[in-house]
């Protein structure tokens, strides 16, 4: 589930839709949780859809690191990749806002912790872009990652957080919740690095989209988090 | 899913938002047809949710005739009522357009139509001259369509139908027998663009 605080806006043909701020919202602030109405299908499932319902999915879900591919019910999968997102993952359920978003602003996630078939050209234009994201990012770049996310979450127990009493809690969130819970965020957070689907590079996928279907069976991930952002 | 030529706008702020038509959609086009990715959410499915999940139900879902709730995945979901609604039909599995839709208008249901619990009802503000004031749980709303949905299915053959992939030759034949009609069109099929 996106925040209550946004909104649906179209951008351009090419770049299509995006999810903007209604209102501020503070660093720190949960922007999406997984909840029960976000729909997880095996490859298989997906493979078996009406080509027309195929393509909505290819597009708009992002697939963990189980090889499920992670269909938002709302607006949620509309979110664009920015290589400065406004937020970050953390668990298995979590996007965090790791800076104050205004009004207006589009809210982004990095689609490198999303297991992505293949590299995609990045014309996000925020400072630090790195022209193009492709599935070896999150090997590289984790440590800066894990870092916003660590740093975001301090902020945690000190803000509004709407999305709260309708996250759907995966393994890994469960001691986050409880952290908060105590209104404290003495937590040690996931790495990451975890978000990695094994088995998944470059060209070992089948069709077009972004997040096309694995060729080969899913095999054991490197933990069970999934990846915490919805995708465009 | 919520046929092609649509798209979401604001209407205003005691509404929210509405489906539009972005093209002609003539009478007898499915509007909508219930697909694999719509959600049908069973009593069972809904008893472990909190109470801080009552408005998001009453907002997002609406009631089939089973006692099942149905989360639309699209558009699809945001569909309006109306006491004179453009399109008709969603117990048979798909909707159809009951009267041509001109580009700008919008794409509507009578609610009554949708098995509304007691406190569901609201005071309408559809504008149009039959409106009933108030949208209530209504038994006889679907045989006040009857006759229209009888004419826009009869019609279906004679326009083009970019939903019909999600609506198998079964439900198209139940639907047809629903409203009255013989279950198979001989002259021709429904053809897809």
């Amino acid at each position: 589930m996106i925040h209550p605080h946004t909104e649906l806006k179209f951008i351009s043909s090419s770049v299509g839709h995006g999810v903007f701020a209604t209102a501020f919202i503070p660093k720190g602030t949960f922007l999406w949780v997984l909840d029960p109405f976000d729909r997880i299908l095996t490859a298989d499932e997906v493979r078996a859809l009406p080509p027309m319902l195929k393509t909505a999915v290819e597009r708009w879900a992002y697939v963990d690191p189980t090889g499920h591919f992670v269909f938002c019910w709302d607006h949620g999968r509309y979110m664009n990749h920015s290589c400065r997102p406004t937020s970050r993952g953390i668990g298995d359920a979590f996007e965090i806002a790791v800076r104050d978003i205004q009004p207006g602003e589009e809210l982004s996630c990095e689609y490198g912790i999303l297991n992505i078939a293949k590299s995609f050209p990045c014309a996000c234009g925020q400072p630090g872009c790195r022209g193009s994201v492709g599935p070896g990012d999150l090997e590289r770049l984790f440590p800066i990652w894990d870092a916003e996310a660590q740093d975001a979450f301090q902020h945690a127990a000190s803000v509004a957080q709407p999305l709260l009493p309708f996250v759907k809690a995966g393994p890994r969130d469960h001691a986050i919740l409880e952290v908060l819970a105590k209104g404290s965020t003495e937590a040690e957070l996931p790495s990451h690095r975890d978000y990695r689907r094994e088995g998944v590079t470059d060209g070992t996928v089948e069709g077009e989209g972004l997040w096309a279907i694995a060729a080969a069976p899913a095999r054991r991930p490197r933990a069970t988090r999934r990846a915490g952002a919805a995708a465009r | 899913m919520i046929h092609p030529d649509t798209e979401v706008r604001r209407v205003d702020d005691v509404v929210g938002v509405g489906v539009f038509a972005t093209a002609f959609i003539p009478r007898g086009t499915l509007t909508w047809a219930l697909d694999p990715l719509d959600q049908l959410l069973t009593p069972e499915r809904l008893a472990p949710l909190g109470p801080q999940w009552d408005a998001w139900l009453d907002h997002h879902t609406y009631h089939d005739p089973a006692g099942n709730r149905v989360l639309c995945w699209d558009a699809g979901r945001s569909m309006n009522h109306s006491c004179r609604p453009t399109c008709g039909g969603s117990d048979l599995g798909f909707e159809v357009a009951l009267v041509d839709i001109h580009p700008g208008e919008q794409l509507t249901n009578d609610y009554g139509t949708l098995h509304l619990e007691a406190s569901e009802g609201f005071t309408c503000r559809c504008g149009a001259v039959e409106c009933r004031g108030v949208v209530a749980p209504d038994g006889s709303a679907w045989q006040r369509w009857l006759p229209e949905l009888r004419d826009a299915l009869a019609s279906m053959t004679t326009v083009p139908q970019p939903l019909a992939p999600l609506v198998t030759p079964a439900v198209l034949r139940a639907g047809r027998r629903a409203v009255g009609l013989p279950a198979t069109e001989r002259r021709r099929r429904l053809h897809a663009v």
